[in-house]
């Protein structure tokens, strides 16, 4: 199956070598029945909402997301003008932690697909034009690198390396690099037959130019798309690890953290442990639809 | 046959080579092990003593070989915490999380068979719309805020099912829906995808013309056909098998593999991470190449392929 995946004979369209790799097919989402360009328009809409509701949360909310007030304790959405949706446990603004506990899986969420991104990106350039044993070495790496869960990287690298906000950044990119690799170097394989770069060969070009000038620009589009799929993935672990507690703790606002702390009060304080999530699900949901209609767009 | 098997191993062994070498660097050049195990407070002869109980005084290539060693043999230090030895504490762990993991599958298919297959026949467009909108949001669901939505709403608001807990075949509900819920996506684009490139092969058309009924043709022609590239699929999710069992465990407070790593990781009880980390990353690198060589069987087209075209 491996050889199969990485047969450089199989080098097509390079969208609908997202289509055909069965590891690139996994990160497309199965998408809702919309045209393309209105679910580019929702998609961007609501992420930009949400991208600048959490950016601009300290402006938008004036209240501390720290701030306790115990005689306020659990209060339901609604309840009290004061506190649109509500207060916690210990009676801090829900809202403002909403907002405030976005800003860091959004921040993680870009960090790591730029880095990730960057990575393979340049690593799959790399392979696809050298060729030889560079890339026999780097796809079998890419190979390792998938084969093993990120959940399990995660766990050993924060356990033994830290509990850091970067040592999140790391192993979200880790994760990511082998996607942006494939298709990268995919791409790139059949660039190089191409005949501007024969031609740019027979002027005398520098490998190290062939790369910048007629190399990367090739691959622009599709790791743009990448990247967004790449991004919706991004947010889901890290929330996931946030989740788990092997990221931000206690008491700064974090969507999966603020689920994880909200649990304990399901029946009593609903609201608690459900509305961090609704940020979540609505951020990998726009995210999704642009990177759809980014596919749809490139297939035409 | 023999070729595809063989490189399909290399890559197994390098990919598992990799793991260990990391888990190894992450535990030696992160910080000093013993220290992280140890109280702050601990007196120097302490940490030496532990430091020499642990064989942590050795070169690190001494290290680095027995740990390879250990791995082979699956024997760790003793708990910190439990006081025996990490691999007994890992082991008594696994049965729950196989049970989790093996039952959210098989759940898993039944309902990506369905959603797939409605997919694929439905010509209407508000059939489809049905089925491709709940699925696509579904995608967006984090697998640990999934589990805590289906615990308020069947747990405790319609309180049919416990929330939490171990012991009773209830128990096993709710993280092994939310766990096949997570599951079905992939699965079901997948047999969407298969089942219409099926339904459009010779042989079919030959059924329906030798006059077979439409179940039949359904089910002796296309849903074979169409479920074998399921196999590779759950291959390729056995990660969000893995990841999502960990993660439930915590929601529903089940006693699995999951649990005792996080709660090993709060309480520092290093052994117990080393050995089940090795433990999974083991057992998920093998069954990788264990799908990889059922499809391998069961399609020669793949073995074939590998031979021919590389």
């Amino acid at each position: 199956m491996t050889d199969l995946r990485t047969a450089p004979s199989e080098v097509a369209d390079p969208v609908e070598q997202i289509g055909a790799d069965p590891v690139l097919r996994a990160t497309r989402s199965l998408r809702p029945p919309l045209p393309a360009g209105a679910a580019f328009v929702v998609g961007v809409g609501l992420l930009g909402l949400l991208l600048l509701a959490t950016l601009l949360a300290p402006l938008l909310v004036p209240t501390d997301p720290l701030l306790q007030d115990l005689t306020k304790i659990a209060l339901a959405p609604g309840a009290d003008p004061a506190h649109p949706l509500g207060t916690d446990q210990v009676g801090r603004d829900m809202l403002s932690r909403l907002l405030h506990g976005g800003r860091l899986p959004m921040t993680i969420g870009a960090l790591s697909v730029l880095v990730g991104g960057a990575l393979g990106s340049l690593l799959g350039v790399v392979a696809g034009y050298a060729g030889g044993v560079v890339d026999t070495v780097l796809s079998r790496l890419a190979d390792a690198q998938l084969a093993l869960p990120t959940i399990l990287v995660a766990i050993t690298l924060l356990t033994f390396a830290g509990r850091s906000t970067s040592n999140l950044v790391v192993v979200i990119a880790l994760g990511g690099w082998p996607t942006f690799f494939r298709v990268c170097r995919s791409q790139v394989l059949s660039t190089r037959e191409r005949a501007f770069v024969a031609a740019a060969v027979a002027m005398g070009a520098s490998r190290t130019r062939i790369v910048l000038t007629h190399l990367l620009p090739a691959v622009r589009g599709l790791v743009v798309v990448t990247a967004t799929l790449d991004f919706s993935r991004a947010l889901l672990v890290a929330s996931g690890l946030t989740y788990l507690g092997l990221g931000v703790q206690p008491p700064h606002p974090d969507w999966g953290l603020m689920v994880a702390e909200g649990q304990t009060y399901l029946a009593s304080a609903w609201w608690i442990a459900t509305l961090p999530g609704v940020g979540i699900i609505l951020a990998v949901f726009a995210t999704n639809l642009i990177g759809d209609a980014l596919i749809d767009r490139a297939r035409r | 046959m023999t070729t595809y098997l063989l490189r399909r191993i290399g890559s197994s062994l390098i990919a598992l080579w990799l793991v260990l070498t990391l888990v190894f660097f992450a535990l030696h050049l992160a910080g000093d092990p013993v220290r992280l195990m140890l109280d702050p407070s601990a007196s120097e002869e302490t940490v030496a003593a532990f430091r020499e109980s642990l064989g942590y005084d050795a070169p690190l290539v001494v290290q680095y070989l027995r740990f390879l060693g250990s791995v082979a043999t699956f024997s760790f230090p003793d708990s910190l915490r439990f006081r025996v030895p990490a691999s007994d504490v890992v082991l008594e762990k696994v049965g729950p999380t196989a049970e989790l993991a093996v039952t959210a599958i098989i759940i898993a298919v039944a309902v990506a068979l369905l959603v797939g297959y409605l997919g694929a026949q439905a010509r209407r467009g508000w059939v489809r719309a049905l089925v491709t909108w709940p699925v696509s949001v579904l995608q967006a669901f984090p697998t640990f805020y999934l589990g805590v939505v289906l615990a308020l709403v069947v747990g405790v608001q319609l309180g049919w099912l416990p929330t939490g807990g171990s012991g009773t075949p209830a128990h096993l509900v709710l993280p092994a829906l939310t766990l096949a819920l997570a599951l079905v996506p992939a699965i079901a684009r997948t047999l969407r995808a298969s089942t219409v490139r099926v339904a459009g092969e010779d042989f079919v058309r030959t059924a329906r013309a030798r006059g077979l009924r439409r179940s039949e043709v359904v089910g002796r022609h296309i849903l074979p056909n169409a479920l074998l590239p399921v196999i590779t699929v759950i291959g390729l999710e056995l990660g969000t098998v893995l990841g999502g069992s960990i993660v439930l465990e915590k929601v529903f407070s089940w006693p699995g593999l999951g649990q005792l790593m996080i709660t090993s990781v709060v309480n520092r009880d290093y052994p117990v991470v080393l050995a089940s980390v090795t433990f999974l990353a083991v057992v998920f690198i093998v069954l990788n190449l264990l799908v990889d060589v059922a499809y391998g069987l069961i399609d020669p087209r793949i073995r074939i392929g590998a031979r021919g075209r590389v």
